[in-house]
């Protein structure tokens, strides 16, 4: 896998204004899981989707590839090459998945195919989108187990999944995801599944793979642990709404939405104990019964009258810094 | 997968023991064959030498030997009726029951696996219905009763196909549809239930975000893995349908090892019986082993068991 | 996962949220009659069921020419009122078919709760035992039986027995072994209580609903394995009536009265349909793990 010269300003992916509304098999009630998102992805950065259960970040990830259940309804724009992909085809979608826009899940240990060996999930992307046969899939297969540190990746081709770890396993999927080079990978929460040790090195692969072949990461993650370490611009969702986006370092340094100052409070200092520590009181809204105004709030420890009454508008408070509060534009 | 295979020929062997041991019982449960082999007016040393010469005197575990003995060199001793050995008289009639068993099970197999899929690809529209109704139907209706009515429906009243015996080569076909029916219907039912349960399953959102064609998704994924729960019950419904068929044979007069053992009941011709029960179970029993082993082709999980 | 990301639906989940109705009409409907000529089959005939009226063989059923509103759905080779003789046949059947099933409940609840609680050398033979049973066709133990102890009440509902309560062990262990593991019952364990209180007052009371609809979708069962017999002839014994007898003996005029096989495997057909869909509904309600049936 040779590394590609590539513009850090050239926009990969934009999502405008994207608002999915998923139907509750309980109830059969639509859910607004999606309220008018707008990101941009730039080739060579990771945006974060961070936020609690249930704010609608991994809807938002499965959006942009129209992986949703047949019943959500997406409406927006996703412009990706000039074209609008909740316009497009599905045979249309079905050429840009995985070729130009791969996924990698949260759980490997259940996102291959327990009947197939890794050989052949592996070179059925190579296959379909790439043509290619015989010895040089073969020497493609090869070359993307090593690019994401399988030693013996012979062997590993002719095994099943069964035979392997959850980190091992988890390489495997990045190495189907990144097969036929793509520009945009989404990786919806891919360390919580693995051990402390194996989400560590598998965040330094992603990093890697963005910064080497110039790739537009997302990674969706409930982890401002795992943020800090990799991405470059943060979007933070609560309720199906972004409420605060901008890069990273901003951020970290000023937040402005009082959800996010809350999330970064939570952050916990140990190296090993990386798990979501819920500091903050209270449960999210259900998402059927939003309560008027600015959804977060109940749960605000500053939230006034005005809160309660008005719905929240974005707001600018920096260079490419937005928060959806009326008081962060207040100095 | 040598210990899986293992396991399983330890499980046939058991069975077959069991199997030996409940027709041992049966034939002690019948009454003392003594008694039908000494005159009536028989002395008491009389009795005892005939049972002696049987060894019926031994404890029950050397008599046990004794008859595995027996069985093993093909001695269920001699019909009542007929004045042959039983073990050749089950022997001739046996492939005709295992041909109306095995087509249903090809029948019912395939078919039953076809209609699941379709019925699961058109979940909650007309075919589903339509073919949900069938399966229901199928595991309600008796097949005797199914039989009875094909042959009102195709032998008397159309006249279209032959409904008694083989002699035609069309002769199979309506013994072997009936009998195929309650089988086909669960497993229709399974696999309706297996590929609507695979296709949720998170690898299957992967291979979407792949980049493949549905088609591919659904005939090699979704297929495959639910053919793991079918083919784990494909032995179960294979001992079903040989004991349908006996049911069967005597509907359809098919000349096999079923409407034999129903007329030796009739007559109390028991080594016929017992030869058959016998016979049937393990040629069952070893057809059953053929599919174990196969779910280990379809299992790669199986072989490092 | 992270967020209300839905999956889609299972098929069991897909039953639940669409129009289930409330009570399943369409499986009472069935069951209603047969329930009703089953308990009070002797008060409503229109004739003695086993009245032979050799003036009136082979009477059609009353929509056809010949039939008569005396005998509606017409009459047997012997003259027999086919409608008196159904009703006759469903108390037969659906009492043979409740007793065996009962029975067999007894048994395989028994054995799968010591199977799936103790475990160990326990389970082994138990679950060894339901395996072997499982593999052997169950025909060929009916024949068997009958070939011993001869036709009749005793060989159907020993048989239903016989072949049943392997699923009840087998369901009511899987059940038992996840309940073993339950908050309660460690702590139960940990007060002291014998095997015998614990299985009694926690594991029991929480199978209860699995084996309610284990029980009816048996009975269904059981209905067809009594028919299967009695049409081998192993069945109750003439002049006592079965459905499945009724079906054997009407075979013989099939192309004289069709009516008379056709009826009776209809009786058959509907009871069964009607209990599997009354169990389905149970199953959803209650939401059990008696799927594995």
């Amino acid at each position: 896998m040779r590394p590609v010269t590539f513009d850090e300003t050239a926009v990969a992916l934009e999502a405008i204004n994207l608002s999915v509304t998923l139907r509750r098999s309980r109830d059969g009630a639509d859910i607004p899981a999606v309220n008018g998102v707008s990101f941009t992805l730039y080739r060579g950065r990771t945006l974060g989707i961070v936020g609690e259960s249930g704010c609608g970040k991994s809807t938002t990830a499965m959006s942009l590839l129209r992986l949703l259940p047949r019943t959500a309804r997406i409406a927006g724009q996703i412009r990706f090459r000039g074209e609008d992909l909740l316009a497009a085809s599905e045979e249309r979608l079905r050429a840009i998945r995985g070729r130009y826009i791969s996924m990698i899940f949260q759980d490997p240990m259940v996102a291959l195919d327990p009947l197939f060996t890794i050989g052949d999930q592996l070179a059925e992307p190579l296959r379909i989108h790439c043509g290619l046969e015989g010895d040089a899939l073969r020497a493609r297969q090869v070359e993307l187990l090593a690019a994401v540190g399988i030693s013996t990746p012979e062997t590993r081709l002719t095994q099943y999944p069964h035979q392997m770890s959850g980190g091992m396993l988890q390489r495997i999927v990045g190495a189907i995801a990144m097969s036929c080079n793509p520009d945009v990978l989404i990786a919806d929460e891919p360390t919580t599944a693995l051990d402390p040790r194996a989400q560590a090195s598998y965040l330094d692969l992603l990093k890697m793979f963005g910064e080497t072949y110039g790739l537009a990461l997302v990674m969706v993650t409930h982890d401002m642990g795992v943020v800090a370490r990799v991405c470059d611009d943060v979007l933070v969702m609560y309720a199906g709404q972004a409420v605060e986006k901008g890069p990273v370092r901003q951020i970290f340094n000023a937040p402005k939405h009082p959800y996010t100052r809350a999330l970064l409070t939570s952050i916990p200092n140990g190296e090993v104990e990386r798990e979501w520590l819920p500091t903050i009181a209270g449960q999210p809204p259900d998402l059927s019964r939003l309560p008027p105004g600015c959804s977060f709030a109940p749960r605000c420890s500053a939230a006034q009258e005005r809160c309660s009454r008005e719905a929240q508008i974005e707001r600018v408070v920096g260079d490419r810094h937005r928060a959806r509060c009326w008081r962060a534009v207040a100095p | 997968m040598l210990s899986y295979f293992l396991r399983r020929l330890g499980r046939a062997a058991i069975t077959i023991v069991a199997v030996s041991l409940i027709v041992f019982v049966a034939v002690r449960a019948t009454g003392d064959p003594t008694f039908s082999l000494v005159a009536e007016d028989a002395t008491e040393a009389e009795i005892a030498e005939v049972r002696a010469e049987l060894g019926l005197d031994r404890p029950y575990f050397v008599q046990y030997a004794i008859y595995v003995g027996d069985v093993i060199s093909g001695d269920f001793g001699t019909s009542l009726r007929y004045k042959q050995p039983a073990f050749d008289l089950v022997v001739q009639r046996l492939p005709a029951t295992l041909q109306l068993a095995l087509a249903a099970f090809i029948l019912s197999t395939v078919f039953g696996i076809l209609l699941g899929i379709l019925a699961a690809l058109r979940q909650g529209r007309w075919p589903d219905m339509a073919i949900r109704a069938f399966a229901a139907l199928g595991l309600s209706a008796p097949s005797f009763w199914v039989g009875i009515l094909a042959i009102l429906l195709f032998g008397v009243m159309l006249q279209w196909l032959p409904t008694s015996g083989r002699a035609h080569p069309l002769s199979l076909l309506l013994p072997a549809m009936t009998l195929a029916l309650h089988s086909m219907a669960s497993i229709v039912r399974l696999t309706r239930s297996a590929m609507l349960e695979t296709s949720s399953a998170e690898y299957i959102k992967f291979l979407r975000s792949k980049g493949l064609p549905e088609r591919l998704i659904i005939w090699k994924h979704a297929l495959r893995n639910a053919l793991v729960p079918i083919v784990a019950i494909l032995g179960l419904q294979l001992s079903n349908l040989v004991g349908g068929a006996v049911i069967i044979e005597v509907v359809f007069n098919w000349p096999g090892v079923g409407r034999l053992m129903i007329e030796a009941l009739v007559n109390h011709d028991f080594p016929v019986i017992q030869a058959g029960v016998l016979l049937i179970t393990l040629s069952t029993v070893l057809v059953n082993l053929a599919i174990d082993m196969s779910y280990g082709v379809i299992d790669p999980r199986i072989k490092y068991q | 996962m992270s967020s209300t990301y839905p999956t889609p639906p299972s098929p069991e989940a897909i039953r639940v949220s669409g129009s289930r109705p409330r009570l399943p009409w369409f499986a009472l409907a069935l069951l209603a009659p047969v329930l009703v000529f089953g308990i009070f089959g002797p008060l409503l005939f229109l004739h003695d069921p086993t009245a032979i009226n050799l003036m009136t063989p082979q009477k059609p059923p009353v929509w056809l020419a010949g039939g008569e509103w005396a005998y509606p759905l017409g009459t047997d080779q012997l003259g027999r009122d086919l409608l008196s003789r159904l009703m006759e046949g469903a108390r037969v059947s659906l009492t043979i078919a409740a007793v065996g099933v009962l029975l067999a409940a007894m048994i395989g609840i028994t054995a799968g709760m010591a199977a799936g609680y103790f475990g160990g050398f326990v389970d082994t033979i138990i679950s060894q035992i339901v395996d072997i049973k499982m593999s052997i066709p169950a025909t060929l133990l009916i024949i068997l039986l009958g070939a011993v102890i001869g036709g009749g009440l005793v060989t159907i509902v020993v048989s239903v027995i016989f072949l049943f309560w392997a699923d009840y062990a087998r369901i009511i262990r899987a059940e038992a072994l996840s309940l073993r593991e339950r908050g309660y019952v460690l702590l139960a364990k940990v007060a002291n209580a014998g095997h015998g209180r614990i299985l009694r007052r926690h594991i029991l009371p929480n199978l209860f609903g699995t084996c309610i609809v284990l029980v009816t979708l048996q009975v269904g069962r059981a209905i067809l394995i009594e028919a299967g017999i009695s049409f081998i002839g192993l069945g109750v014994q003439p002049p006592a009536t079965a459905w499945g007898m009724m079906v054997f003996e009407g075979r013989s005029y099939l192309s004289t009265a069709w009516w008379l096989p056709t009826f009776s495997g209809l009786a058959i057909t509907i009871t069964v349909l009607g209990t599997s869909l009354f169990g389905d509904w149970l199953r959803d309600r209650l939401d059990t793990r008696a799927s594995a049936l």
